[in-house]
Formats: C-alpha cells, structure tokens, sequence
C-alpha cells in the first residue's frame, strides 16, 4: 500500500468511523433520552430535542473530524504530506482523538441542556400548569 | 513489537482508569437520580451518559498518544519505556478528570434544580 492510498484509506475511514460512533452512542442513549422529554407538559419541546439530538453528535463528530490538519511547518504541501507515513498515521490517530473528545463534550453539553428542560417541565406540572 | 506493547499498556492502563472512576461514581449517582419522581425518569440518561463521556474521554487520551516510530524505538531500554507509559497517562488523566469535573457540576445543577421537590 502506498502512503496515498494510505492517506485515503484512513482519511475516509475515519469518518466513517466517527460517523459510526456517533450513530452507536446515539443508539444507545436513544431510549433513555425519549423517556427523559417524553411527557404531556412540553411535548414539543421534548420532541425537538428527541429529533435534534443524533444531529447534535453526528455535527460535534464532524467538528472533531474537520478540526484535524495534515498541514504544519514541515509538510506545507501534498507532497511532503504523502512522502511521510508516520505524518499520516499521527494525524489519524489525532483526527479519532478529536471525535472522541468532541462526542464526549457534546453530550455532556447536552446534559446541561436536558437539566434546563427538566427544570421548566417541572415548574410548569408542580404550578399545575400542565 | 515494544512500540505495540508499549502503547496496548498504557491502552489497558487507560481503561483501568476508566472503570476504576465509573465504578467508585456509579452507585453513588444512581441513588441521587433516583430520590424523587422528578429525577427518576432521567436517571437512565445520565448514567448511560456518564460511561459513555468516562469511555470516550479515555479513548481520546489514548489516541492522543502516537507509539514512537521505530528509529525513536531502536535503543530504549525498560524505564525508558516505562517513562512513555507514564508520559502518555497524562493526557488520559486530565481529560477523565476533566469529564469527571464538568460531569460533577452537572449532577450538582440538576440535584439543586430538581432534588428540592417533594413527591406527593
């Protein structure tokens, strides 16, 4: 294999790579999410949230993914990148490093944005408003 | 073959780690999610949440570390090895025990949002 195809393999695998997780994460806290917003008091804004939700991640995947660059003081052109296999096989490791650490700060994000949620539904049930 | 024994190491450090911070964390969380009908339906969600983010910021730190290509490899000896190992755990720590915090501020807003309501 040369370090082109090497650079395209990785490249492309990558993505689909965080693409999957961010499916597979999604997947998971699927269910505990839908019973999370599920309700009659703001309903819509559960479902908002419900649908938003694996868009939310596959973005925070793809801003990890995009936040990655093979270009650096010593390789400033396509050559000098493809002419060094340890280059490419740091800046894959780094790109999955970055989804990962992007994924995991989206859903910590919306966390937060859950408890806010939470906070108005039970304003509105416990004033008997619902 | 050091380089890949050396980087499945601190890989299976990492993942120690992990499971050291959720099992001490878990149990305690899930009786706080659970003290009133309010947290309760939300309990599943954020200790599915939580191993998650603890997994997925200890596989960041890990692949954050590049094993050393082979001309850096020729010559090391153990505690030069062990040296790596130990270099590398650094940025795992920082980014579970960053996790860990922002994870900690969350449950203590949601506690304090929704803990104060009493089930009839």
């Amino acid at each position: 294999m040369t370090n082109e195809v090497y650079l395209y393999v990785s490249y492309f695998g990558a993505a689909a790579g965080g693409a999957g997780l961010a499916l597979a994460t999604t997947a998971v806290l699927a269910k505990p999410n839908r019973l999370a917003t599920v309700g009659k008091a703001r309903d819509t804004l559960g479902r908002i949230l419900r649908r938003a939700f694996p868009a939310w991640l596959i973005l925070a995947v793809a801003m990890g993914f995009a936040s990655v660059t093979y270009f650096d003081c010593q390789h400033t052109n396509y050559t000098s990148i493809t002419g060094d296999y340890d280059h490419l096989v740091r800046k894959t490791l780094e790109q999955a490093s970055a989804m990962s650490h992007y994924l995991a700060a989206a859903i910590v994000a919306y966390g937060f944005v859950l408890v806010a949620f939470l906070w108005a539904r039970a304003r509105t049930s416990h004033n008997g408003a619902a | 073959m050091e380089c890949v024994l050396a980087w499945l190491v601190l890989a299976a450090l990492s993942a120690v780690l992990v499971v050291v911070v959720v099992g001490l964390v878990m149990r305690p969380m899930r009786m706080l999610l659970t003290v009133n009908s309010y947290l309760s339906p939300v309990a599943l969600f954020y200790v599915r949440a939580f191993v998650i983010v603890m997994a997925l910021a200890g596989l960041a730190g890990t692949l954050g570390n590049t094993a050393p290509c082979a001309e850096q490899a020729a010559g090391k000896n153990f505690m030069q090895w062990v040296w790596w190992v130990a270099e590398g755990l650094r940025p795992v720590s920082w980014a579970v025990s960053g996790f860990l915090l922002v994870y900690a501020l969350l449950l203590t807003i949601l506690y304090g949002v929704l803990g104060r309501y009493h089930d009839k």
